[in-house]
């Protein structure tokens, strides 16, 4: 394991809490109340379905969006109380890679220009040595070097998002959030980035945090996963041990979800089935947010009226649930 | 062992553009029996969507079918006039997309939209396509069918919507149900369910189902057979217990090695089929996966394989096949 | 070769070869406006009257002041190719000067709409808040007051130059641009590439000028092309009320204004400059269209 435990965190988030505005008085509570440490160096996988909030607390670490409350710490500094200048200076160390390859490349400018701009952005450097960085860097992520004069509308999906982790690694920043990063490709293409990734982080010393409705390829990336179910964070572990000994019946329904590309294994195996669809993040229900579809939830006390706290139920091993000991083991 | 309901001969669409002839689906045959569960995986563009498009004669501008047969029950599709073609659209063949929203009509209730399928093709009476709609709502385990018939699209969830439009699919019930990528727009705990769901209609019903997918999970958990495809071509054909055990194609083996499996120990890397797929206005000579294939001989590069027995009833389009691929491997390794 | 490492060595990178060639979205909206007979022809149309436009400067068959060159209500014949009106003076000359006046105040009110709207409707698209509302309320305003008594107003305050009746009309007219820059800013901003140049620490100014101008740039040119008939129908207007520019210049609406009231006797008066503007505006239309076509990226195979 990459990670050392006893090394002050890179990134701390305190309670942090995220409400949009939803007309009428109303708010979409799409975070809420979210704690959690990133060490420098490991991988940490947030997985959830859509709409759990995943991408919001990406775009709130990276601080693409204000919290609404809360704090959160990038070496020792609290980013919610930057703005301006000294936000944008904090930026160099925290990048972000995007899902959608089509979309987050500006289709007027060349590939070249795209990767320049965050250097230019803070005077690193200018003229021949700059487009020799440029050309460094597209060669660093698999591309020929003298396609920087490119449009991104000439490159597959995978080209694309190459393109994106040339941008976001130009600064050479600390942490990565990776917002579904390989969603939007093919399956082929997927495996070439997440190993691209992986070697990236090696070379580079990076810290991702990696986003992802896909807990199999979360797994395979991560040190730790963090699971989310609207709005909260209901389990926290290594990527081992949240597969061998879930404590949280949502982890477990997700897992128990995901189909394994084995007919022998996949025959054999039992969804749990969780009643009902995701609740409203505008009204989110009392008490334990997942209780109304829990298979093993008590009502109404406590599940429906005593909100569990996310705490430690085995080293290192975090869930919120007042009944994580009779989650059933194994998959 | 039964006649094949559906058998698909050497079929040919292509797309005119502007830039040229694409070569979508180049040469495609399958047989499906009654009842069967057929998967279709591939990466998108290589050509499975647009084979289940040409079955109901649903590819649209640019695109033609430009040869082979598809023959249902023994009469030819390709050549049958177009209001034939409708009568067995819906009424013997149904189908169902990613996008349930999309194929859904917002201002008319569900009920409604279903009752309309089935009248599209049978003279039935209000009550009976009443009472029908709701039956088949319970057959796709929509809880509270009777209130839900009067509800619109919107006052469902994606997986019911999905849920419903399967229901419509099997109003007239039909010998065969297409679902392109049915749950790729859905969670995965959705996704679950959706797939038992078919599963138990397949066993319920007897309804042959062609599921087409790029998710290989997917095909695992609910089909008997599966072809694979690449560039417009099958490159693999088998029953699924086969092709996932013992895949003989470069392509198939590729494929299932470069997905992070659940139930795998985290290892440190994947495998990764470097390139892109080839564009299909001018596939490359020989074999069209011979550029990205790292077990390829000379004669790849040259000569075209065709399906070839690999198997018992598994085929594969290789001049290699892994089995020898992986002994040549082991060999030079010793 | 299949498992190749991420990090490539240079003589085998994945992104060698390119997944389709092609040069910028400019030139291949370039090449679709070329296969557009109609865009193309009144493109042609209007480059031959902005031609006409700059010869009249130097050169015009006749004098378009002198009175009397010809008989008075003379139809068109092989000396005065399209007549002459109530005063005897040559019509095609004035016409080819009208021409001039027509596109001034065409593309100079749409070149005042384009810097006005196109400013405006970024600030409030991109910083929204109270900034948005301002201008929002603003927008509102303007489009409440009726644009004729606007334009008559600022006629009778500042005079009828040619430079007052452009900034007369640009001011009925800037509401449009801003409003879709506007919206256009508004979309572009949620974009993630415009998330991602705020990510790598880009400034707002540059955000706006590589990130969100460039990008909507497409329909605000299709929206100025749109813009200009708009403009020379309402000069023609406006002089057609006698409240345009100054006589003796000549404009198509106040050409059509003399004819009037000779229309039974000399119709050629009224028709010459009256085709001459549906012609014009309908070129522009027709351009305009051509360009929606090329430059809008959903019309892509």
């Amino acid at each position: 394991m990459k990670r050392v435990p006893e090394r002050a965190p890179l990134l701390r988030a305190e309670e942090v809490v995220k409400h949009f505005p939803a007309g009428l008085g109303a708010s979409v509570k799409a975070v809420e109340r979210v704690n959690f440490e990133i060490y420098p160096g490991e991988t940490v996988g947030l997985v959830g379905e859509s709409g759990c909030g995943k991408s919001t607390l990406g775009r709130l670490i990276t601080q693409l969006l204000p919290v609404t409350s809360g704090n959160i710490f990038f070496e020792g500094v609290d980013l919610t109380k930057l703005s301006g200048e000294k936000l944008r200076q904090k930026r160099r160390e925290l990048q972000m890679i995007f899902q959608d390859p089509y979309s987050s490349l500006n289709p007027r400018m060349t590939v070249g220009d795209i990767i320049a701009e965050p250097l230019e952005n803070f005077g690193l450097l200018r003229g021949r040595a700059k487009d020799k960085r440029v050309q460094e860097l597209l060669r660093i992520v698999g591309l020929n070097p003298y396609f920087n004069n490119r449009y991104p509308h000439e490159f597959s999906g995978g080209q694309r998002q190459r393109i994106g982790i040339a941008r976001a690694i130009a600064l050479r920043p600390k942490l990565i959030v990776a917002d579904e990063p390989i969603s939007a490709l093919d399956v082929s293409i997927q495996a070439q980035i997440i190993n691209l990734m992986e070697d990236l982080q090696k070379e580079f010393q990076l810290t991702y945090l990696f986003i992802a409705h896909d807990l199999s390829v979360v797994r395979h990336i991560s040190d730790r996963v963090m699971v989310m179910y609207l709005g909260k964070i209901v389990e926290v572990a290594d990527s081992a041990e949240i597969y061998r000994n879930p404590r949280h019946p949502y982890t477990k329904a997700l897992l128990s979800s995901i189909p394994i590309p084995d007919p022998e294994i996949q025959s054999k195996r039992r969804i749990v089935h969780l009643s009902g669809e995701i609740p409203s993040p505008v009204n989110p229900p009392s008490g334990c947010r997942f209780h109304p579809r829990c298979p093993i939830a008590q009502v109404p006390t406590p599940c429906a009226d005593l909100e569990p706290p996310l705490e430690e139920k085995a080293r290192g091993h975090r869930a919120a649930c007042h009944f994580s000991e009779k989650v059933p083991v194994a998959v | 062992m039964t006649a094949p309901v559906l058998q698909v001969k050497d079929l040919k669409t292509q797309f005119f553009t502007d830039d040229g002839v694409v070569k979508a689906v180049d040469g495609v045959s399958f047989d499906l029996h009654p009842g069967e569960t057929l998967g279709i995986v591939g990466e998108s563009g290589c050509g499975k969507s647009v084979t289940a498009l040409s079955i109901l004669r649903l590819v649209q501008e640019p695109g033609r079918i430009t040869g082979g047969q598809i023959l249902f029950k023994g009469t030819d599709i390709v050549t049958m006039p177009g209001d034939d073609v409708r009568d067995i659209r819906g009424k013997d063949i149904a189908m169902i997309f990613q996008d349930p929203l999309s194929s859904l009509n917002p201002v008319l209730k569900v009920g409604y939209q279903i009752e309309e399928a089935m009248e599209a093709h049978t003279k039935i009476s209000g009550k009976v396509a009443l009472s029908r709609a709701v039956q088949l709502l319970k057959q796709v385990r929509i809880p509270a069918a009777e209130s839900r018939v009067e509800d619109y699209p919107h006052q469902f969830s994606g997986g019911m919507r999905q849920r419903a439009m399967i229901a419509m699919g099997l109003a007239n019930k039909p010998s065969i149900l297409i679902a392109d990528e049915p749950t790729t727009a859905l969670d995965v705990t959705v996704q679950a369910q959706i797939l038992e769901l078919l599963r138990d209609l397949n066993e319920e019903t007897k309804t042959a189902i062609i599921l087409i997918t790029h998710n290989m999970g997917v095909v695992a958990g609910l089909c008997k057979r599966v072809l694979v495809m690449y560039a417009g071509r099958i490159v693999e054909q088998g029953p699924v217990e086969q092709i996932f055990k013992d895949p003989q194609h470069p392509y198939t083996w590729s494929l299932l090695q470069s997905i992070p499996r659940l139930d795998a120990d985290r290892k440190d890397r994947l495998l990764s089929i470097e390139g892109l797929p080839p564009d299909l206005i001018k596939p490359p000579r020989g074999c069209r996966f011979h550029p990205r294939c790292q077990f390829r001989i000379e004669r790849c590069f040259h000569d075209d394989p065709t399906l070839m027995d690999v198997g018992p009833d598994q085929e594969a389009a290789c001049w290699v096949t892994m089995r020898r691929a992986l002994a040549r491997d082991g060999e030079a390794r010793a | 070769m299949a498992t190749a490492p991420g990090v490539a060595t240079p003589e085998e990178y994945v992104g060698d070869t390119l997944a389709r060639e092609q040069t910028s979205l400019w030139a291949d909206a370039w090449r679709r406006l070329k296969r557009n007979r109609l865009a193309l022809g009144s493109a042609v149309f209007l480059v031959l009257l902005l031609v006409v436009a700059i010869i009249s400067v130097f050169w015009t068959p006749y004098p378009i002041w002198r009175q009397g060159v010809a008989p008075t209500y003379q139809t068109p014949n092989s000396d005065f190719l399209l007549g002459a009106d109530q005063a005897g003076r040559d019509i095609l000359s004035r016409l080819m000067v009208g021409a001039q006046v027509s596109l001034e105040v065409g593309v100079g009110t749409q070149i005042i709409v384009a810097v006005v709207g196109v400013t405006i409707g970024l600030i409030a698209g991109y910083f929204r808040g109270w900034l948005d509302g301002i201008i929002s309320t603003l927008i509102n305003i303007f489009y409440g007051i009726p644009d004729l008594l606007v334009a008559l107003i600022l006629v009778l305050i500042l005079g009828r130059g040619l430079d007052k009746i452009i900034f007369a009309i640009a001011v009925t007219r800037w509401m449009d641009m801003a409003r879709l820059v506007r919206g256009q800013t508004f979309s572009l901003r949620e974009r993630e590439f415009v998330e991602a140049a705020r990510a790598s620490g880009t400034r707002p100014n540059k955000i706006l000028s590589r990130h969100i101008l460039p990008n909507a740039l497409g329909p605000i040119i299709v929206q100025a092309t749109f813009g200009i008939p708009q403009a020379i129908l309402f000069e023609a207007f406006l002089s057609f009320l006698g409240l345009g520019v100054q006589p003796p210049t000549p404009s198509w609406g106040a050409m059509a204004a003399d004819g009037f009231h000779a229309i039974r006797i000399a119709p050629h008066i009224v028709l010459v400059p009256a085709i001459a503007l549906s012609l014009t505006l309908m070129a522009f239309n027709f351009l305009g269209d051509g360009l929606r076509d090329a430059l809008d990226p959903r019309q892509k195979r």
